[in-house]
């Protein structure tokens, strides 16, 4: 992978109002990286991509793509960015080629070049032997893959994928997943948004981890781990805890580092898993209580979310 | 060029989609046929109202009545098969008789000369005579040409008398001023019998020239309801048009359109141009069928051009102003829908605007409506040369304009973010 940086945004700014949405954002992208924001729903994500791909002009600070300023220089930005955004943002109306050759006309292409194109995206969104039905028949697969074919039409130089998995079906994800990857190998650099934390997890190599307008961790999974010191998790699911059950007492517990409760769900992160989770089970035993389901975690992005925000991410 | 593009894409669109069609051009086509018929009574609309049954009752006890009555009978129009009358005369002993006549539909109208008509006329300290003109509710184009020809004529034949009197007055008072032509004065009333002979006698001629309808060409109802229709739909679908700016945007098309290097003000114009097109396309599909299906003469092919082009860049301008400033699409759909009723209402879309009130008429030429719809009757209907429209034209024009330069503001606003 190369280490030059081909992104660089430097304490992004944006308000709605009086809501302040991003906070000083900064981060950068090497070419030939995939670069994941990670946070929930409302947490900047769409705010951030939408400066960067010179949508909406920061109300403070600036970024680079290729050395060229999204505020000052948004023709020059626009021609080396691809945008697949969050909506499904195809022409109902028009046939899957049609939408292609609209969108590569709208990129600059022209003629053969377009032509060529737009096959090449077919094939890409696996949509040749439905080239020219309307894009209203499609299923929402479809539509996602070829919503990310159109960005691809121009071969930009980084791609910016908002959510690009919403509401379609696994098959369909696995698809969309593997086609990033399939093009991070050709060389092409992403900036990926997602609230699903399996996805950062499996793509990226470093991811940003956002919320309430701000960056507060960014690095490789490895680095996030080491930064947030998070250990091992047992997950224990009980059976019909009684109401006055007070499962903060059990974060006493020796080993036990952090402990999360949610429902009948609790949620411990400790320094070693398999050693801690007998006297664990003893304890909850001697309390009466029975546990349905056990699960051991290595330390992941939901424990880092956890750790640095004190909640879920799906919250 | 991508303007242009986008102009295509939008019109793609807007034909593929089966609901706009069904409101741009079957709607119109259809309603305009509809009211066509119900407003025409017994004309088809293609072809010119002659022979239209009307009852007359001669009471007169002078020769002027008759006079009236021979005027009314040969008044001619121009139709397809040669000169025709435009009224068939059927006299009646009494008003009851002629009236009855009316009920049972054997009469479109029936007219009632007093038995003073003639003394009227000719005598000035004598009462004014009345004129009973009964019609059928049930007609709609009949009583409304019986009423109008009826009226103009008597006001012809008032101020014919009016003139002879005076005449007669101005020769009196000359000759009692001077002896040497006293010796004439005894034949003044033969002189005057005379005149009004001749005034009689010159009636057909003059009337002839007067009460033929339209200037003398045929009325075609059609001519009315087509272009009205047509200007009425083509609200909905021009409003729509500038609307899909905002459905754009909703859907993430637009934003997506604004990260391509294609400036804002070429997919503006984009967008605009796609709702032009739209629109004379469908102005011309309505014209092109309605003259070939129906047989609507629309007039100088030139001014309709012009006309719909001018209507069409009016309605865009008002469209994209109302786009500009709504909050979203669906409130741009509901302010369009009910300023496309008003002005069809207030625009004469629905109604013939020629017997409303005053305030009515100035209210109704605040509205892209009523200059296009008069542009169209003017051709359609007076068979008016290009120039006569080009008023209409430029008002058209320049309020599209006006609403452009508005939205530019709102667009501007609207889109830098």
């Amino acid at each position: 992978m190369q280490t030059q940086p081909l992104l660089t945004a430097h304490n992004l700014h944006k308000h709605y109002g009086r809501v302040h949405a991003v906070r000083g954002v900064s981060f950068h992208i090497a070419a030939g990286e995939i670069y994941s924001l990670l946070g929930p729903n409302g947490a900047g994500k769409t705010t951030t991509i939408g400066m960067l791909t010179t949508l909406l002009r920061p109300d403070e600070g600036d970024a680079t793509i290729a050395g060229f300023s999204v505020t000052r220089q948004p023709q020059r930005v626009k021609e080396i960015i691809g945008v697949v955004p969050q909506e499904i943002a195809l022409y109902d109306d028009l046939s899957a080629r049609e939408n292609l050759r609209f969108w590569g006309r709208m990129v600059g292409l022209r003629g053969a070049d377009l032509a060529k194109r737009a096959d090449e995206a077919l094939e890409l969104a696996e949509l040749r032997d439905r080239a020219k039905d309307k894009v209203a028949t499609f299923s929402g697969g479809m539509k996602r893959r070829l919503n990310i074919a159109v960005g691809l039409l121009h071969r930009p130089r980084i791609l910016f994928l908002d959510e690009p998995t919403v509401g379609i079906d696994p098959q369909s994800r696995r698809r969309i997943l593997d086609t990033v990857k399939e093009l991070n190998r050709g060389g092409l650099t992403v900036l990926y948004t997602t609230h699903y934390m399996e996805e950062a997890q499996e793509l990226s190599h470093r991811i940003g981890i956002i919320d309430y307008g701000q960056l507060i961790a960014e690095g490789t999974l490895d680095e996030l781990i080491t930064q947030t010191g998070v250990g091992e998790r047992i997950v224990l699911t009980l059976e019909a805890p009684p109401a006055d059950f007070a499962p903060n007492d059990l974060a006493q517990m020796e080993g036990v580092q952090r402990l999360h409760a949610e429902g009948d769900t609790l949620t411990f992160e400790v320094d070693d898993a398999n050693g801690r989770l007998p006297a664990l089970l003893l304890h909850l035993q001697g309390l009466g209580l029975t546990v349905r389901r056990i699960e051991l975690q290595e330390p992941n992005l939901e424990a880092v979310f956890l750790h640095l925000t004190g909640r879920a991410l799906r919250e | 060029m991508k303007l242009l593009t986008i102009t295509l894409k939008d019109t793609l669109t807007r034909f593929r989609d089966v609901r706009a069609l069904l409101y741009m051009l079957v709607a119109p086509l259809a309603i305009g046929l509809i009211m066509g018929a119900a407003f025409g009574g017994q004309n088809d609309g293609s072809s010119p109202i002659y022979a239209i049954p009307l009852a007359v009752v001669n009471a007169d006890t002078g020769d002027l009545g008759q006079t009236f009555v021979d005027i009314l009978t040969k008044i001619e129009v121009d139709t397809a098969e040669g000169k025709q009358s435009l009224f068939a005369v059927t006299p009646y002993a009494d008003a009851e008789a002629a009236r009855a006549a009316v009920e049972r539909g054997e009469a479109d109208g029936a007219l009632i000369l007093p038995p003073d008509f003639s003394a009227a006329l000719k005598n000035a300290n004598a009462p004014r005579a009345r004129l009973d003109i009964y019609t059928d509710p049930t007609l709609r184009i009949p009583p409304v040409i019986i009423r109008s020809v009826t009226e103009r004529l008597a006001l012809g034949f008032q101020s014919a008398a009016l003139g002879a009197r005076l005449a007669a007055e101005q020769i009196t008072t000359a000759v009692q001023a001077d002896p040497a032509l006293q010796t004439a004065l005894a034949d003044l009333p033969q002189a005057i019998a005379e005149a009004e002979a001749d005034f009689a006698a010159e009636q057909p001629r003059i009337r002839l020239q007067r009460q033929t309808l339209g200037g003398g060409k045929s009325f075609n109802v059609l001519g009315y309801f087509m272009p009205s229709m047509a200007i009425f739909f083509l609200m909905f679908a021009v409003f729509h048009g500038m609307r899909s700016i905002l459905e754009e945007e909703k859907k993430g098309t637009l934003p997506r359109l604004l990260t391509t290097p294609t400036r804002p003000a070429e997919i503006l114009a984009g967008k605009i141009g796609g709702t032009l097109l739209t629109g004379l396309l469908q102005m011309a599909v309505l014209v092109l069928v309605s003259a070939l299906l129906f047989g609507v003469h629309w007039g100088n092919p030139w001014g309709v051009a012009l006309l719909s082009f001018a209507t069409v860049a009016g309605a865009a301008g008002l469209g994209a102003f109302l786009a500009a400033f709504a909050r979203d699409d669906n409130q741009a759909g509901i302010i369009g829908t009910f300023v496309a009723l008003v002005f069809g209402i207030l625009g004469g879309n629905f109604i013939m605007l020629q017997n409303v009130p005053v305030w009515l008429d100035l209210l109704s030429k605040a509205t892209l409506n009523r200059w296009a719809l008069d542009g169209f009757t003017a051709l359609a209907l007076d068979n008016a040369p290009l120039h006569a429209v080009l008023p209409h034209i430029a008002i058209l024009l320049a309020l599209g304009a006006a609403f452009f330069a508005l939205a530019l503001l709102g667009f501007r606003r609207r889109f830098t973010r």
